[in-house]
């Protein structure tokens, strides 16, 4: 069996004389003394601070605008008169504009419906187009039981207003916006994908399932003027499709395509943004907001990073000269450790 | 004799002082003093038993209740999020668990030679209450920046090809690796005594909550469902062995077998060796349908029997 057997004797019920049994295995103890540690200290609050200060500098290249949408006029709302600073703004080489929407106090953290989606027919599988995963109840079928593509309640609730972004200059020119490549790599080519065509078009290959009641077209017809952003693969979806943690979030429209006019960037001068106002906001008492934006390699504007690092840095200084003034004072000479 | 009086009184568990002629030397230096020694029985029979009574419901109904709140995540996190259940169990059990087992502050030749270290253990230095407020503050003030930075660094950022990062899935995975990483490290400022398994098992916690966090979220999510929720079709192919097992099983008469396979009483069992063998080698459980054993004469020649298969 697996023991060996007992042998005889006065010893016979002796514990190994191993190392790991006997406490006595290899080992390093590491002694932390002044002339380690509080150098150790003040390099870290050098990083802190060199890190901060250059964030903050970073921070400082990056400009955003905010705009609040209000309704206006029945369905199309238009804000007249957004005036971007004059200066320096938004004339960039070379670096991408991005054009967000925001909402806020929507909840897209809450647990039941974040749980409310079935990946699986978005990935394309046909068992699941017609048989939709129980998670997405009540929106897995209607009526007439037939089932619901895309279900759940996170596609029923996609965000679907559309906003044009027009200058007026002279004469009045409609800024045009990459609407494809604004979602994550993996979520275009691997998580959401439309199901297999065999030969026929989408809407066929979406026969005997209906959209989601709260849209207006069904999902092979999302993006008329792009066949190829139709069905589960429109990125708008995708977009929304990601959660987003808080309940004031932003997420990606387009991105400005750098042509005529707009090469450099936005110029200076008075700017349109119409909206088709469709996402009723005021049902959950949120806000709409339209963001322009430029990003540096940190990110958007966001002062959080760099005042936190500065912070850090300053009390772990502040820690590190407290420190160094009581062993000045009384552990120098080593004399307490005496015994 | 009055010295020695409160010391043994100062060293035991409760010490009792009787004031009277000989002064009040054992009375100040007593938890219970009293004047006749008659009192002492109702001290003992009566004040200490029901104080034995009460703490003793005390702590046994504080266990259970603790208990009973805690595993109730524990078993939700079954059913939805593992995280609860991985982070006790893989992700920071094991370099705390190497720390309690092999620790020292000081090596056995040095602990010998100044036998005044063991002062800190008399007085109970190194946990008390105030110790005790300490950890849980400490907690506290790591769970806020560990939650919180993120927060204010997420909330309004963007990344460079314009996404937001303040989705739910980075946020909750930059959040748990940053509360991995930083429990580990303070067990590594903890550790005195580096072995080779507290390394090992320090980097090891990291790795595993990579490693099985990068499965979660991937494709992989299907492979480890199905393990541990699996589909009908799923259980019967893994049993498929044993029921193969068992269709032949029903087709040979079961022989008639006077004696059993192996007789022996519990209490015989119980003294010479105990259950842990039989568990370990996996006999209780594993079917043997060719060997009949035949009746037994004595228990020592079915313990040898066992013994010899």
């Amino acid at each position: 069996m697996g023991k060996e057997p007992a042998k005889s004797g006065p010893l016979a019920r002796r514990p190994d004389n191993s190392a790991f049994m006997q406490q006595r295995l290899p080992a390093w103890s590491p002694m932390l003394t002044a002339s380690t540690v509080l150098p150790f200290m003040y390099c870290m609050a050098a990083l802190c601070l060199f890190l901060g200060v250059s964030l903050l500098v970073t921070v400082q290249g990056t400009q955003e605008m905010k705009v609040l949408v209000i309704i206006l006029f029945g369905d199309v709302a238009i804000l007249t008169a957004v005036r971007l600073p004059c200066s320096a703004s938004v004339f960039l080489p070379g670096v991408m504009l991005f054009f967000y929407y925001g909402l806020q106090n929507f909840h897209q953290n809450l647990r039941k419906y974040m749980d409310s989606r079935d990946d699986a027919q978005m990935v394309g599988r046909t068992d699941s187009l017609k048989n939709p995963s129980t998670y997405c109840e009540p929106y897995i079928r209607d009526e007439k039981g037939l089932p619901i593509a895309p279900c759940g309640a996170v596609a029923n609730s996609m965000f679907n207003d559309s906003f044009i972004l027009q200058y007026l200059g002279s004469p009045t020119e409609t800024v045009s916006l990459y609407r494809k490549g604004i979602a994550w790599y993996t979520d275009e080519n691997v998580k959401f994908r439309n199901p297999p065509l065999n030969n026929q078009t989408l809407d066929q290959a979406f026969e005997g399932t209906i959209k989601p009641p709260y849209w207006k077209n069904p999902v092979y017809k999302l993006d008329p003027s792009d066949p190829n952003n139709n069905g589960f693969i429109n990125e708008d979806l995708i977009v929304w499709m990601r959660e987003a943690a808080f309940p004031n979030f932003k997420k990606l429209y387009g991105i400005l395509k750098r042509t005529g006019r707009f090469a450099d960037g936005l110029p200076a001068g008075n700017y349109n943004v119409i909206v088709s106002y469709n996402f009723p906001a005021q049902h959950f008492r949120g806000r709409k907001l339209v963001v322009l934006s430029t990003v540096t390699w940190l990110g958007g504007q966001n002062h959080f990073l760099p005042i936190a690092y500065l912070v850090t840095s300053g009390l772990v200084f502040l820690l590190a000269a407290a420190l160094t003034t009581i062993w000045w004072k009384f552990g120098r000479n080593a004399k307490n450790l005496e015994e | 004799m009055a010295p020695m009086m409160s010391t043994m009184i100062k060293t035991a568990d409760i010490g009792v002082g009787i004031s009277g002629q000989e002064g009040m030397q054992a009375v100040m230096s007593s938890d219970y003093a009293f004047a006749q020694f008659k009192y002492l029985q109702r001290l003992l029979l009566v004040h200490g038993r029901w104080s034995y009574i009460r703490m003793c419901k005390f702590l046994r109904y504080f266990f259970f209740k603790n208990f009973a709140f805690t595993l109730v995540h524990f078993w939700f996190s079954f059913f939805n999020d593992w995280f609860i259940t991985l982070y006790n169990v893989c992700y920071s059990s094991l370099p705390v668990l190497l720390v309690g087992l092999m620790d020292q502050d000081v090596n056995d030749k040095l602990s010998l030679k100044f036998p005044k270290l063991y002062l800190p253990g008399q007085q109970g230095v190194l946990f008390n209450f105030k110790k005790f407020f300490i950890s849980l503050f400490h907690g506290i003030f790591t769970s806020l920046i560990i939650f919180f930075i993120p927060y204010g660094a997420f909330l309004h950022t963007m990344g460079q090809d314009g996404e937001a990062p303040s989705d739910y899935q980075s946020f909750a995975v930059v959040t748990a690796s940053s509360l991995i990483i930083t429990v580990n490290l303070q067990i590594s400022l903890e550790t005195s005594y580096w072995t080779f398994v507290n390394c090992f098992a320090v980097l090891c916690s990291i790795a595993i909550y990579f490693g099985i966090m990068f499965d979660l979220h991937s494709a992989g999510i299907h492979f480890l469902s199905k393990t541990i929720w699996p589909s009908v079709g799923d259980k019967v192919q893994r049993n498929r062995k044993k029921y193969e097992m068992e269709a032949e099983q029903e087709k040979r008469p079961p022989a008639f077998q006077r004696g059993g396979r192996s007789r022996r009483s519990a209490y015989a069992f119980s003294h010479s060796r105990g259950y842990a063998d039989l568990i370990a080698s996996g006999r209780s459980i594993r079917r043997r349908p060719t060997t009949q054993a035949g009746p037994q004469d004595s228990i020592r020649e079915a313990n040898r029997e066992a013994e010899n298969t």
